[in-house]
């Protein structure tokens, strides 16, 4: 009693960062991979998505680590969104200004990567991976052709599995629209992806 | 059933994804490992003292500043005017001396009148020594 009586708030601060900065790097440990790969599909460039992802966690660490712990996959994906999107703008200004003065090359997207192309060193059935590697290529195609707000509804909900709820609040949007863009995004994926899935 | 056929397909969706999230390469996985822990540290850096922040520490350090300021001021200009006090009335001997219309001065001469009595005396000391070493 005596022991925590003297305790000072200094110290009950450090514990509270110590136990926060545990439960957050939990946390992050669980989504960055897949948040790595929504961005990467978005950007079509793993440079760029490494910077959104690295850019989108430390925007939650600064800034809303202190919140509550079902807050944060909400609030991370809703920053990781407005940091592709940002990306984005930035790079059809720069596009445009290239265009404008000496017409555009296609460096955005990634060049072949030679360890995708090397040996499976599991050894998987080489048919499989490529089976899966065109399914997922047909996939990004397919959700390139959303519109963007189809695309996120789509990505969040069925890909990250977030309920309905922290959908629309990583998108700023109410629940029903949450639905709507949802339902639309399923019916244009089915339509274009159908004939691959069979 | 058409809800069947729509859960299907959006397990299929997943299933991909979850796959492609699979196969990430050890540099990418590596490069989110060294993001994450350096977003981390943030949240551990120490916790700011109450006393070192909020609005009234800046108004606090200039009065603060400010005291000192004066207080130096008082002090230098307090030594100042004690070094302009005459040599004489540090010592109690020569406060009459001082205070008195008449030797006015020969408080400016008091230097040379030190010097004086000290030629006086090693002549005094010269002298015995002679006086000594003729009846010797």
């Amino acid at each position: 009693m005596r022991h925590a009586a003297s305790k000072s708030p200094r110290f009950n601060c450090r514990e509270f960062n110590l136990e926060t900065a545990g439960r957050l790097n939990a946390f992050l440990a669980g989504v960055e991979q897949r948040a790595f790969r929504i961005a990467q599909m978005e950007l079509r460039n793993r440079d760029d998505a490494l910077d959104a992802v690295q850019d989108a966690m430390l925007q939650l660490a600064k800034h809303y680590a202190e919140r509550p712990e079902q807050e944060w996959p909400p609030l991370f994906y809703c920053i990781l969104q407005s940091r592709i999107r940002d990306c984005q703008r930035r790079r059809a200004v720069r596009n445009r200004v290239i265009s404008f003065f000496g017409g555009l090359r296609n460096t955005e997207e990634d060049p072949p990567d030679p360890i995708a192309t090397a040996a499976d060193p599991a050894g998987r059935d080489p048919a499989d991976q490529v089976a899966q590697r065109m399914a997922i290529q047909a996939l990004e195609a397919a959700l390139q052709g959303l519109p963007t707000r189809q695309r996120e509804a789509f990505v969040m909900r069925i890909l990250e599995g977030l309920d309905v709820a922290d959908t629309a609040r990583s998108m700023g949007c109410s629940e029903g629209s949450v639905k709507t863009h949802l339902s639309r995004a399923v019916h244009s994926l089915r339509r274009s992806l159908g004939e691959h899935w069979q | 059933m058409n809800n069947d056929s729509e859960a299907v397909f959006l397990r299929k969706a997943h299933a991909i994804f979850m796959a492609s999230v699979g196969a990430l390469d050890d540099n990418v996985r590596t490069r989110l490992r060294e993001a994450r822990r350096s977003a981390v540290a943030v949240t551990i850096k120490p916790h700011p003292r109450f006393w070192l922040t909020g609005p009234w520490v800046l108004p606090a350090g200039a009065m603060a500043i400010l005291v000192v300021a004066a207080l130096g001021t008082f002090i230098w200009s307090d030594r100042m005017s004690q070094s302009v006090v005459p040599f004489a009335t540090r010592h109690h001997v020569d406060a009459d001396i001082v205070l008195s219309k008449d030797n006015l001065d020969m408080y400016a001469d008091m230097d040379f009148y030190r010097w004086l009595q000290t030629q006086k005396q090693q002549h005094n000391g010269v002298k015995d020594q002679s006086g000594a070493n003729r009846n010797g």
